[in-house]
């Protein structure tokens, strides 16, 4: 078997001391392998969002160990923690957070500016492509104001994936979508998974999309309760399929 | 472009009318700055101008006769004074060898001109009509190097060789003279000439103007009996804030009463320090009114956009850069607006150059509009402005990212 991109051991989080302590997550020991597609569930306050962080590098744990690819991270600084999640990990959240000063090719762009400290050239044409992949390559040179909430959310996908990182997460990504987009956006990710043998870990409401997903980590109170391979379900319907395709 | 000022930039972009107005008013706060300094610096430059041009930076004269207290001897042993201490008159006191002085002034260091003077008190006489006059007598061009006197002579020439004599403007209308007119010179001991009227001269101080008599040395020596002798040494020095230390070590070297413009018009040197200690006032509160408005707007501008930094952290952007991407902006704020306060200051200067006037039309001063007070005034605002991002960016750097987004 092939390494593994990630690997949690024994991952404690908490908040707060004392008497006020919350334990967010307890015991948390998992691993994800290059091309999975990984959907984490569980009820509101179950602490997915919070595993997602630290998976993300985004916050660090109390006790136990992250490794990315074969990286102790807690090892590691600020910048180097922060240059790790610059090349090797994509980020999708529920909320696009584009920059709302920025065209749709200017969001994407973005990521290859801050990894290699300027503009360049042969950035914007990646980030076309990247646009044309997830299609809207028309709308390239539109603000975020004037996109509708799917395509905004296409173009949070695209930003994600325009390094072609091994690993992409996402918090909730579909979470503010109609059914209509949220298949479109699923659909995305899916074939990107497929085709470019990216890893996807997905925090996710939708049981819909956690159908689609091969493997799917139930957490409760902050532990693991199921973490279980399953065969995907088919798309949605076609018209995920037919729009991924346009 | 770099991905820091490409952030910064387009941030700014976004806010573009929050930011242009905070911009015009840090463009307001420079241009009052501006206004103020060239105002105070040309009018303390002419105030100053107009004190050094009449009078020379240093003048030697004599010691003082002092009085001596009497004293007595006392049966006791003990020594007794009296009480009274009476000044003697001082008459017209003289430097005798003054040649060997005037070589050792003129070797001091930072003196750049000296020139021997026999002045003193006479009477001016045409017809019934009689005023007093100070005499100056001199080597035209000795003096000219010392007080710039060729270059206010407003009728005639400086040309005080043999019996001729340049008068103040107003003492010679008091007079009814003019260039060409004989006029007699006598002093109050009865000693008396007749001198030809070759110039008057303004040296813009109606008080000089009305009683100057401007003749040779010898003539002045003459008149005032003081048979070969000067009574001072006018001296001119390189640094005219250096006077006073140059003063010093003639007095040091030749154990002569020696005195600086500086020491003369303490007064006028005090006003104008209390002046500049206003100016830097105003430039303090001009600099903090700046970076409050300039802190509110990034402070307000950090809360807003903590999503999209939390974004940028998630993608890989530094603390670091996240640090810089709002010094910058407040950087740029303070630039554009000290451009245009810049414009704005130089703009007020000139009209109100054009519009203060003397009776005859020249400019009532020069304003002072120096590159350095532009750099300065650029400096302050940009200083300013980097000051005031210190706070809201380290708060921006500080952002949890994880945190920063999960509040959609």
């Amino acid at each position: 078997m092939a390494d593994p991109i990630l690997e949690l051991r024994g991952v404690e989080k908490s908040f707060g001391s004392g008497a006020l302590t919350t334990i967010v997550l307890k015991d948390v020991s998992l691993r994800v392998d290059p091309g999975e597609l990984v959907a984490i569930i569980g009820p509101s306050g179950s602490g997915k969002s919070t595993l997602l962080s630290i998976i993300g590098l985004l916050a660090s744990p109390t006790r136990g160990e992250v490794r990315l690819l074969g990286d102790d991270v807690a090892r590691l600084d600020d910048a180097a923690l922060t240059h790790l999640r610059s090349r090797r990990i994509g980020f999708i959240f529920q909320f696009h957070h584009l920059l709302g000063g920025l065209t749709a090719a200017d969001n994407v762009t973005l990521p290859m500016m801050i990894e290699r400290g300027r503009g360049a050239s042969d950035m914007r044409a990646r980030a076309i492509a990247a646009l044309e992949e997830v299609g809207l390559a028309d709308k390239a040179d539109s603000r975020p104001s004037e996109m509708s909430g799917g395509e905004q959310q296409r173009v949070a996908v695209a930003r994600a994936l325009v390094k072609d990182p091994p690993l992409v997460l996402a918090d909730e990504p579909t979470g503010n979508l109609d059914t209509e987009n949220s298949a479109r956006v699923f659909a995305l990710m899916r074939r990107y998974n497929e085709q470019h043998g990216t890893a996807f870990v997905i925090v996710t409401h939708d049981p819909r999309i956690a159908a689609q997903c091969a493997r799917v980590i139930e957490v409760v109170d902050g532990r693991v309760r199921r973490d279980a391979a399953q065969e995907p379900a088919a798309e949605i319907d076609g018209l995920a399929r037919s729009a991924a395709h346009a | 472009m770099p991905v820091g000022w490409f952030v910064a930039l387009r941030f700014m972009w976004e806010q573009r009318s929050q930011n242009a107005l905070i911009i015009s008013g840090v463009g307001a706060g420079v241009g009052v700055l501006i206004f103020i300094s060239a105002l105070m610096g040309g009018l303390q430059a002419t105030l100053l101008e107009r004190t050094t041009s009449t009078q020379a930076h240093v003048v030697v004269t004599p010691l003082e006769l002092e009085g001596r207290p009497v004293e007595a001897d006392d049966p006791s042993g003990e020594t007794r004074h009296l009480r009274r201490i009476e000044r003697p008159v001082q008459r017209i006191n003289s430097l005798t060898e003054w040649q060997k002085l005037d070589r050792r002034i003129a070797a001091v260091d930072g003196v750049v001109a000296t020139a021997p003077i026999a002045s003193g008190p006479a009477i001016a006489v045409r017809g019934s009509t009689d005023r007093s006059v100070a005499i100056m007598g001199a080597d035209a061009d000795r003096l000219d190097r010392v007080i710039a006197i060729r270059k206010h002579i407003v009728r005639g020439e400086y040309a005080v060789s043999g019996s001729d004599v340049v008068l103040g403007i107003d003492l010679a209308s008091d007079l009814g003279l003019v260039v060409g007119d004989r006029v007699r010179i006598r002093t109050a001991r009865g000693d008396g000439q007749t001198f030809l009227v070759r110039g008057l001269v303004d040296m813009g101080n109606q008080a000089l103007n009305k009683i100057w008599a401007l003749m040779s040395l010898r003539s002045a020596q003459t008149l005032l009996g003081l048979a070969g002798a000067a009574t001072a040494i006018d001296v001119r020095v390189a640094d005219l804030y250096g006077a006073e230390a140059a003063a010093a070590r003639i007095a040091e070297l030749t154990g002569l009463t020696s005195r600086s413009w500086m020491e003369t018009n303490a007064q006028l040197l005090s006003a104008l320090a209390s002046q500049s200690a206003s100016t830097t006032l105003i430039r303090g509160f001009v600099l903090v009114t700046v970076a409050i408005s300039i802190a509110s707007v990034l402070v307000v501008s950090v809360i807003q956009r903590s999503r999209e930094i939390g974004i940028l952290r998630a993608m890989g952007m530094t603390r670091g850069k996240i640090l810089q991407v709002f010094l910058l902006q407040g950087a740029i704020i303070g630039l554009l607006g000290s451009a245009i306060g810049s414009a704005l200051g130089a703009a007020l200067s000139l009209i109100f150059q054009s519009t203060l006037r003397n009776a005859d039309g020249t400019p009532l001063f020069t304003f002072d509009l120096a590159p350095a007070l532009f750099a300065s005034a650029a400096g302050i605002a940009v200083g300013a402005g980097v000051l005031a991002a210190i706070l809201p960016a380290r708060r921006a750097s500080r952002l949890d990212p994880a945190e920063a987004m999960r509040h959609g």
